[in-house]
C-alpha cells in the first residue's frame, strides 16, 4: 500500500515530505492561476529529494499561456530525473510526450466517471422502478448499472490509445460503485491512484470561490482557496464542498468498501492537503495513513 | 451553425441564414433511457428517427446547407459499442456532412468504420489551447469546437496557431462549469424537479420559468473552517447566454464558425437566434473594419425586439402547459418593462459569453436573492 500526499503549496509540501507518505505530489490539479513559478517547482523538487520522497508533478487544464509555463517546467523535470507528471489536459499530454524521461499519469479530469454524478444512485433507482422498465430483465438492469459504474478507460480502444501515448497511471475518485471497474483498469496494467475521499462533481474557470469572495480579476486572484472552502447544502438533500474552482462531493468512506478495494490490485492512494478534509499538517497525514493501514477510514 | 430538432426547424433556420445545421438522433438502444450526455430535455433535443434526419439532409442539401450530426457520447463502453456502430452507420447512410465526436472511444469506432465524413471535435474534449487543437488534428479532426470558458484573446491565439477550423459557441447555453468535466447531469428525476422549481431565473418578473440546471440552484453556504452560515446564494451560477455585443471582436479573432446552442429549444427561438446572428454577421462583414460602434448597437437594439419576443415571457405563455398559463399571465401582466426583457435579464447581469471570467451575474441581483431567501 502506497500513499501520496498532494498539495500546491511549498509550505505544505514541507509538512508532507516529513510525513510517512511514500510520494509527494506538487502542483495545482484544477487551477491554472496556481501553477507555480519555476523557482517554486525547483524548491519543491529539492524538498522531496531531501526527504527521500518520490516526486510527482501535478498540472491542471491550461490555456496557451499555461502551456508555455508547463514547457519550461517539463524541461527542468526532464533534466532532473525520471519524474511522473499528472496531466489533466490533452494539450499538456501532447507536450509531455516530447520528454522521454517524464512519465505521464492521466489526471482525474481526463478520466470520465459517470458515477461522479451526485444523484446517480437516486436516478438509477428511480428509473429502474419506472413502469416502463418492468419489462426488462434483471440481466439488463445489472448491465445498466454496470454501464454507469465504468470509466472511459474501461473501453479497450480508449485504454489502448492512452497506453500508446505512454500513460502508465490514472487518477480516479473514491467511488465505491466504480471499484470493480477500477480493478479492471489495474488488470489492464494501469497504476490506479485513488483519491481519498472527495469526488469531483464539477469545475469551472469562472471560479465560484473567487467570485463569491469578490475577487476582481482571475490573473490577480489572491488565492483565498488556500485557506477557505465552503459547504453547500440544498434542502432536497444535495451536499457539496466548494474548494476553489471545484465542487466536490464527499463519498463517505466505509470499512467494508475499503476491504473491497484492497482485495483488488489497487494499492496507491492520494491524500490531498486541503481545508475540507482538514488535512493541513503532518500529524493529520500520518493519522490518515495509519487508520487506513489498519483497515479503518478517516471519520 | 444552427441547431435543429425537426424538419420544421430546418425549414425555418435555413431561410433564416444558417450555413450549417446540426442535430442529434436518439440512440436506438435500451440504454437511451439513461442520459449519457448533459444536455437538458433529452427527447426534445434529438430527432426521433433516422427518416427525419434523411428528410432534413435532403432539404438542407437542396438549399446548399451542410448537416452535421452530434454523436458526442461523453464516453464509450463495450456495452454500447454495437449500438453505436449501428447508429453511426445509419447516420452516415443518410449522407450527412459531418459528425461531432466527444470521446476517443467513439472516435475509434468511427475511424474503424472508415466513413467519409468530416470529423468535428466536440466541446467535451475541452480544447483550451493550441496543443490540444493540434493533438485533435493529428487524430483526424478537421474542425474543433473550443471550450466556452475562453477569453477573446485566448481564442485569437488558438486560431492563429491552428491548422484546422475553429468553432466557438456564441449564443445560448453558456454553462457555468466546464462542460467536459461537469457531472451535474440534467436528469429529469422527481428530486431534481423539486429542487428546480424553487428558483425562477432572470430579472424580477422577467423570466418565470424554473431554472432547470442544478448549477443555478440556491445553496445554503457554510464556511468549512468556522461552520458559520453565510447565506443562501446561487453560488455556482455563472451561466451566460449571449455574445452579440462581442460579435465584431469575435469575428476578428478569425474563428471559422459561430455555433448556436439549443437543439432542445422551440423552433421560434432557433429561427430568431439564427436570423439575428446572421443579420449582425452580414452587417459586420459588409462594413469590414469600418463598422461604427453606434450603428452596430443601433441594429442590435432593433434586433433585441425580436429576441424579446422569442425568448421573453410571451414565449413562455405560448409554451407552458395550460395549468401554468394563468400563473404566468399573472406574472407577465406585472411586467412594467416587457420590451426591456432581454436587456434586464441577460445584458444587465452580464450573462455574456466573453465578459471577464470572474463577472458573477448574481452580484447584480442581490435584491432578488434577498427576496427569494425571504420567501
Amino acid at each position: 500500500m502506497r500513499f501520496s500526499v498532494q498539495t500546491d503549496s511549498v509550505r505544505l509540501l514541507k509538512e508532507a515530505a516529513k510525513s510517512r507518505c511514500d510520494r509527494v505530489r506538487f502542483g495545482p490539479e484544477f487551477c491554472e492561476v496556481k501553477i507555480p513559478s519555476l523557482p517554486e517547482l525547483q524548491k519543491a523538487y529539492e524538498i522531496a529529494e531531501k526527504h527521500g520522497k518520490e516526486f510527482v508533478y501535478v498540472t491542471p487544464r491550461v490555456t496557451d499561456k499555461g502551456i508555455r509555463r508547463l514547457k519550461e517546467h517539463f524541461e527542468f523535470l526532464n533534466a532532473a530525473g525520471d519524474v511522473s507528471v499528472v496531466v489533466n489536459d490533452l494539450g499538456a499530454l501532447r507536450v509531455l510526450t516530447a520528454y522521454p524521461r517524464l512519465k505521464p499519469i492521466l489526471g482525474r479530469q481526463l478520466v470520465y466517471m459517470p458515477a461522479r454524478c451526485p444523484w446517480l444512485e437516486f436516478s438509477l433507482g428511480e428509473l429502474l422502478r419506472h413502469p416502463g422498465f418492468v419489462i426488462y430483465t434483471k440481466v439488463w438492469r445489472r448491465r445498466s448499472e454496470e454501464l454507469y459504474s465504468q470509466t472511459n478507460l474501461n473501453y479497450d480502444e480508449t485504454a489502448k490509445f492512452f497506453r500508446g501515448l505512454g500513460v502508465q497511471g490514472v487518477d480516479v475518485d473514491w467511488i465505491p460503485r466504480s471499484f470493480n471497474s477500477l480493478a479492471e483498469l489495474a488488470e489492464k496494467g494501469f497504476n490506479v491512484n485513488v483519491y481519498l475521499y472527495l469526488a469531483i462533481v464539477t469545475l469551472t474557470r469562472k471560479c465560484h470561490t473567487a467570485r463569491f469572495l469578490g475577487e476582481k480579476r482571475l490573473e490577480k486572484c489572491s488565492k483565498p482557496c488556500d485557506k477557505r472552502a465552503f459547504h453547500l447544502k440544498h434542502r432536497v438533500g444535495l451536499e457539496f464542498f466548494l474548494h476553489g474552482n471545484v465542487v466536490f462531493r464527499l463519498e463517505k468512506p466505509s470499512e467494508k468498501d475499503l476491504k473491497r478495494l484492497l482485495k483488488s490490485k489497487i494499492t496507491d492512494f492520494v491524500i490531498t492537503m486541503e481545508p475540507v478534509m482538514k488535512i493541513l499538517n503532518r500529524k493529520r497525514i500520518d493519522e490518515t495513513i495509519s487508520k487506513f493501514k489498519s483497515g479503518r477510514t478517516l471519520s | 451553425m444552427a441547431p435543429v430538432n425537426s424538419l420544421e426547424g430546418a425549414s425555418r433556420v435555413i431561410p433564416a441564414g444558417a450555413d450549417e445545421v446540426y442535430c442529434g438522433v436518439a440512440l436506438p438502444t435500451k440504454y437511451r433511457s439513461f442520459i449519457l450526455y448533459r444536455g437538458p430535455g433529452k427527447s426534445s433535443a434529438q430527432l426521433p428517427s433516422y427518416s427525419e434526419l434523411e428528410k432534413i439532409v435532403k432539404y438542407a442539401h437542396d438549399e446548399g446547407v451542410k448537416v452535421i450530426v452530434v454523436v458526442n457520447e461523453p464516453f464509450m463502453s463495450d456495452k454500447l459499442e454495437k449500438e453505436m456502430k449501428n447508429h453511426v452507420a445509419s447516420i452516415v447512410e443518410k449522407e450527412v456532412d459531418g459528425l461531432i465526436i466527444g470521446d476517443i472511444g467513439v472516435l475509434s469506432i468511427v475511424k474503424e468504420m472508415d466513413v467519409d465524413v468530416q470529423l468535428i471535435a466536440s466541446t467535451y474534449f475541452v480544447s483550451m489551447n493550441s496543443e490540444t487543437v493540434e493533438f485533435l488534428r493529428s487524430l483526424g479532426f478537421s474542425r474543433v469546437v473550443l471550450e466556452r470558458h475562453l477569453t477573446l484573446d485566448e481564442i485569437s491565439e488558438i486560431v492563429k496557431n491552428s491548422k484546422v477550423d475553429i468553432e466557438v459557441f456564441c449564443y445560448y447555453g453558456g454553462c457555468s462549469n466546464i462542460n467536459g468535466n461537469c457531472y451535474l447531469y440534467h436528469f429529469g428525476t422527481t428530486k431534481f424537479w423539486k429542487a428546480s422549481s424553487e428558483l425562477k431565473t432572470g430579472s424580477p418578473g422577467g423570466r418565470v420559468r424554473p431554472a432547470l440546471t442544478p448549477c443555478r440552484f440556491l445553496y445554503d453556504i457554510y464556511d468549512v473552517n468556522t461552520k458559520s452560515y453565510l447565506g443562501r446564494w446561487p453560488i455556482m451560477d455563472a451561466f451566460t447566454i449571449c455574445s452579440l455585443c462581442h460579435l465584431p471582436a469575435l469575428i476578428r479573432t478569425g474563428v471559422a464558425g459561430l455555433k448556436i446552442v439549443g437543439r432542445f429549444l422551440d423552433v421560434l427561438k432557433q429561427e430568431t437566434a439564427t436570423r439575428v446572428i446572421r443579420t449582425l454577421v452580414d452587417k459586420i462583414w459588409s462594413e469590414g473594419g469600418r463598422l461604427k460602434r453606434k450603428s452596430f448597437h443601433k441594429l442590435l437594439s432593433e434586433l433585441k425586439r425580436d429576441l424579446n419576443y422569442a425568448f421573453g415571457p410571451l414565449s413562455l405563455i405560448r409554451q407552458e402547459a395550460s395549468k401554468e398559463r394563468r400563473r404566468i399571465q399573472l406574472e407577465t401582466s406585472r411586467l412594467k418593462n416587457l420590451h426591456r426583457f432581454y436587456q434586464d435579464t441577460f445584458c444587465k447581469p452580464q450573462r455574456c459569453f466573453f465578459a471577464p471570467l470572474l463577472n458573477a451575474p448574481y452580484r447584480y441581483e442581490p435584491s432578488i436573492v434577498k427576496s427569494r431567501v425571504r420567501s
